[in-house]
C-alpha cells in the first residue's frame, strides 16, 4: 500500500521545516511546503495529498480557513488545522470546514500522528 | 373748833352750796364728756372722710414737708404715707423733674394764704409710671400752725392729650376718674399683652429672618451646583430651577417657572419615553438615567422623590450632570485599554511563537546530530524551552493577561514531558492535584522550570526497566500567602550517594537556584530506597 502523502501550508518556515523533518522521518510522503493559502490550493490540487495540515493564519490573499475550505470542497482532501491561536471566534469559523483535528501550537506531534494515521486508515491508506 | 361754831343754818346752806357746786361740776364733766365724744365723733368723721375721699390729700406744713396724706394719695402715689411723713417733696422724685418748680410756686404761694390750682402737674408714681394730676392748693390752719393742703384728682388719659379742658361737673369727674381708672387697668392689661405681642412679634421676625437668611445660603449652594436641579409637579411643569438649570436651558430663572420641563429642555411636546422624573412619579423612589439632547451632549439625570404625610409623592427633584465628557474620556480609556490589552496578547503570542521557532530549531538541529550525549542535551534544553513557552501560551489564553492559572500549566508541562519520554501509554501514571491557583509569570516560569526538571527526573530514573508507578504534583495554600508545592513519584528512590547540597548535574542546580533564590522558598528532598522520592517547596506566592 503507497504511504499516506501529507502537504504543510504554514509561513512560519522554521516550524514548518520541523514538522516537515519530523514527518519525514516517520515515513510520511511529504510535499513541498508552501506558505500562503493560494500556495496551498494549487498545492494540493497538484499533488492531491492524503491530509493537509494547514495554519489559520497564512499570509496571502486568502486566510488558511479560506483555503482549506476550498480543498475540501474542490478536492475532497481532509483538512487538519494548526494555529498559535484559539479564540472561539477562529474556532467556530474553523469548524465550517469539518477539519480533522484542530492543533494549538506548540504541536503535539505524538497526538497529530495518531490523527493523520486515524484519517488515512479510514481512506484505506498506509499508516507508516 | 370753828366748825362746831357754826348753825345749823349755816352748814346747811353751806352743804347745800357745796351740793350745787358739785352739781354744776357734774354737768361740766358730762358736758365734757359729751364734748369730747363729740369731738371725737367729729374727728372720726372727719378722719374716714379724709381716709376715704377717692381724691389724694397731702398736708404739708410751709416748708414743704409732708405733715399727712391719705388713702387715695397712697393709692395715687404707691407711696406709704410713713415714707413720706417728716420729709420734703422738693427732696423727694414724686412730682416730676419738669413740674416740680411749678409746685414748689403753688405751695409758697398757699403759704402766703392764696389758694392755688387748679394746676397740671406730673407725678411720679414709686413704680415709676407717670400720672398727671389736677392739683389745687389750699392755706389752712391747724392748732394755730399753718399749713397747706394739697388736694390733687388724676387726670383721665395720657397726659399731653388732657392738658386743656376741666371736667364741669363733679359726678361727672367721680365718673370720669372710675372710667379713668378702669381705662387705665385696662390699658394696663393692654399694655402687657402689647408686650407680649411684641415679644412674640420679635421672635417671629428673628425665626423669619433665619429663615430668610437660611433660605437665600440654601439658593446660593444650589446656585453654586453647576448641575441643572429643578423641582417638578406630577404633570412635569417646572416649580423651581436652580442657575445652573436656567443657564442650561437659556432662559431666565421666572421664565422656567410654570413651564413644561421636556418643552423647556428638549422643545418637545410630550415628556420624553425614558423619563425618569415620571418614573419616580409613579415609583415613589430615586431614579437614574441617561439621555442625549440634540445638541450632542448626553446627561446622567437622577431623581428622587418628595412625599407628603401621608407618604404621596408631591414633587420631584431632578438632578441633571453632563457627562458628556466623561462619557468620552471613558469611552476612549476603555478603547486604549483594550488596545493595551490586544497588544499584550500579541505579545505573548508573537513570545510564544518565537519560542516556538527555537524550539523547532532546536528540533532541526537533532536530527543531524548522532552522538547521544548531544541528544540528551538537546532534547532536555528543549523540553526546558518549552516550559518558558507554556508560561506565554497560557498568558496569551488567561483573562487578565497577567496571571498564569498553575494548574493548567502544570498539567501541560508535565503532560508534554509524558508524551515525550513515554514509549508504553499509561507505564507512568501522571496524578494532579492542583487547586485553580493564578500566580504572577515571576512565579510561574521558576515553579514551571522545577516542575520540568523534577517531572524529567522521575520519567527517567524513578522507574527503569519499564517499571510502572505514579508521578504525583500537588499544591496547596499555607497561611495566606504560602503555597507548597510537593513533587513526587512511587519509584526506586533516590540513589543512596544522592546530597541535594551537593548535586553537580544542571537539573538539580536549577531546581536549587530557582527555589531558593528566585522564589525565595525552602525545599528538600525526601527519599526512601523502594518508596520513591518527594521534593517539597514552600513559598511566597504573593510578593
Amino acid at each position: 500500500m503507497p504511504k499516506a502523502r501529507i502537504l504543510i501550508a504554514e509561513d512560519e518556515v522554521i516550524t514548518s521545516m520541523d514538522l516537515w523533518h519530523i514527518l519525514q522521518l516517520w515515513g510520511y510522503e511529504m510535499c513541498e511546503q508552501v506558505t500562503s493559502g493560494e500556495e496551498a490550493v494549487v498545492r494540493a490540487g497538484a499533488d492531491r495529498p492524503d491530509v493537509v495540515l494547514i495554519d489559520i493564519n497564512l499570509r496571502g490573499g486568502i486566510s488558511g480557513i479560506e483555503a482549506a475550505a476550498q480543498i475540501t470542497s474542490r478536492f475532497g482532501i481532509p483538512i487538519i488545522f494548526m494555529t498559535g491561536y484559539s479564540d472561539s471566534a477562529t474556532m467556530e469559523k474553523a469548524s465550517r470546514v469539518k477539519p480533522l483535528g484542530y492543533f494549538i501550537k506548540p504541536i503535539d506531534f505524538y497526538r497529530l500522528k495518531t490523527t493523520i494515521d486515524a484519517a488515512v486508515e479510514g481512506r484505506g491508506k498506509q499508516s507508516p | 373748833m370753828k366748825h362746831e361754831q357754826k348753825t345749823r343754818e349755816d352748814l346747811i346752806e353751806e352743804n347745800n352750796a357745796l351740793r350745787l357746786r358739785i352739781s354744776e361740776f357734774e354737768n361740766l364733766e358730762r358736758l365734757h364728756a359729751e364734748t369730747e365724744k363729740r369731738l371725737r365723733w367729729t374727728e372720726e368723721r372727719l378722719r374716714i372722710l379724709f381716709e376715704f375721699t377717692p381724691d389724694p390729700y397731702y398736708l404739708f406744713d410751709l416748708k414743704g414737708n409732708f405733715i399727712d396724706g391719705n388713702g387715695a394719695a397712697e393709692r395715687l402715689t404707691g407711696y406709704p404715707r410713713g415714707e413720706l411723713i417728716g420729709r420734703n417733696f422738693l427732696e423727694l422724685p414724686l412730682v416730676h423733674d419738669r413740674d416740680r418748680r411749678r409746685a414748689a410756686d403753688l405751695l409758697s404761694q398757699s403759704a402766703q394764704g392764696i389758694p392755688m390750682g387748679p394746676d397740671e402737674l406730673v407725678f411720679c408714681r414709686k413704680d415709676g409710671e407717670e400720672v398727671l394730676l389736677q392739683m389745687r392748693t389750699f392755706p389752712t390752719q391747724i392748732d394755730g400752725r399753718l399749713c397747706v393742703l394739697g388736694i390733687a384728682r388724676e387726670m383721665p388719659g395720657r397726659r399731653s392729650a388732657e392738658r386743656q379742658g376741666e371736667p364741669s361737673h363733679r359726678e361727672l369727674e367721680n365718673l370720669v376718674t372710675q372710667r379713668t381708672r378702669e381705662l387705665t387697668g385696662a390699658n394696663e392689661r393692654l399694655r402687657e399683652e402689647i408686650w407680649e405681642r411684641k415679644a412674640v412679634e420679635e421672635k417671629l421676625r428673628e425665626s423669619q429672618d433665619r429663615y430668610k437668611m437660611l433660605s437665600k445660603e440654601f439658593q446660593a449652594i444650589l446656585d453654586a451646583i453647576p448641575d441643572p436641579l429643578t423641582l417638578q409637579t406630577p404633570d412635569m411643569r417646572l416649580v423651581w430651577a436652580n442657575q445652573g438649570a436656567s443657564e442650561g436651558m437659556a432662559r431666565r430663572g421666572e421664565e422656567l417657572i410654570g413651564q413644561h420641563c421636556f418643552r423647556m429642555w428638549h422643545g418637545r411636546g410630550e415628556p420624553c419615553v425614558a423619563c425618569p422624573v415620571q418614573r419616580s412619579f409613579r415609583s415613589g423612589e430615586a431614579a437614574l438615567e441617561q439621555v442625549s439632547t440634540p445638541d450632542g451632549k448626553i446627561w446622567e439625570l437622577r431623581t428622587v422623590p418628595i412625599k407628603d404625610d401621608h407618604g404621596r409623592t408631591i414633587k420631584v427633584v431632578e438632578m441633571a450632570r453632563d457627562i458628556t465628557d466623561l462619557r468620552l474620556s471613558y469611552c476612549a480609556l476603555k478603547q486604549s485599554l483594550e488596545e493595551k490589552e490586544t497588544l499584550l496578547r500579541e505579545l505573548s503570542h508573537r513570545t510564544k511563537n518565537n519560542i516556538q521557532v527555537i524550539a523547532s530549531l532546536l528540533n532541526l538541529q537533532s536530527s543531524t546530530v548522532r552522538d547521544t550525549e548531544a541528544l540528551r542535551i538537546i532534547r532536555e534544553a528543549q523540553d526546558r524551552i518549552r516550559a518558558i513557552a507554556l508560561v506565554h501560551e497560557k498568558l496569551y489564553r488567561s483573562h487578565d493577561l497577567g496571571h498564569v492559572n498553575l494548574r493548567e500549566y502544570f498539567s501541560d508541562i508535565a503532560g508534554a514531558l509524558c508524551t515525550s519520554y513515554q514509549t508504553e501509554t499509561d507505564r507512568i501514571r501522571l496524578v494532579v492535584k492542583v487547586p485553580d491557583f493564578t500566580v504572577s509569570t515571576e512565579v510561574a516560569v521558576p515553579c514551571g522550570l522545577i516542575l520540568n526538571e523534577l517531572v524529567s527526573n522521575s520519567l527517567k530514573y524513578a522507574f527503569p526497566d519499564g517499571g510502572r508507578g505514579e508521578i504525583s504534583i500537588a499544591l496547596s495554600s499555607v497561611g495566606a500567602d504560602y503555597v507548597e508545592l510537593r513533587i513526587g513519584d512511587n519509584g526506586v528512590g533516590l540513589p543512596e550517594d544522592f546530597e541535594f547540597e551537593k548535586a553537580r548535574t544542571l537539573g538539580i542546580r536549577l531546581v536549587k537556584q530557582l527555589a531558593e533564590s528566585q522564589l525565595s522558598g525552602r525545599c528538600e528532598f525526601r527519599s526512601e530506597p523502594g518508596k520513591g522520592t518527594e521534593f517539597v517547596l514552600r513559598f511566597r506566592s504573593k510578593r
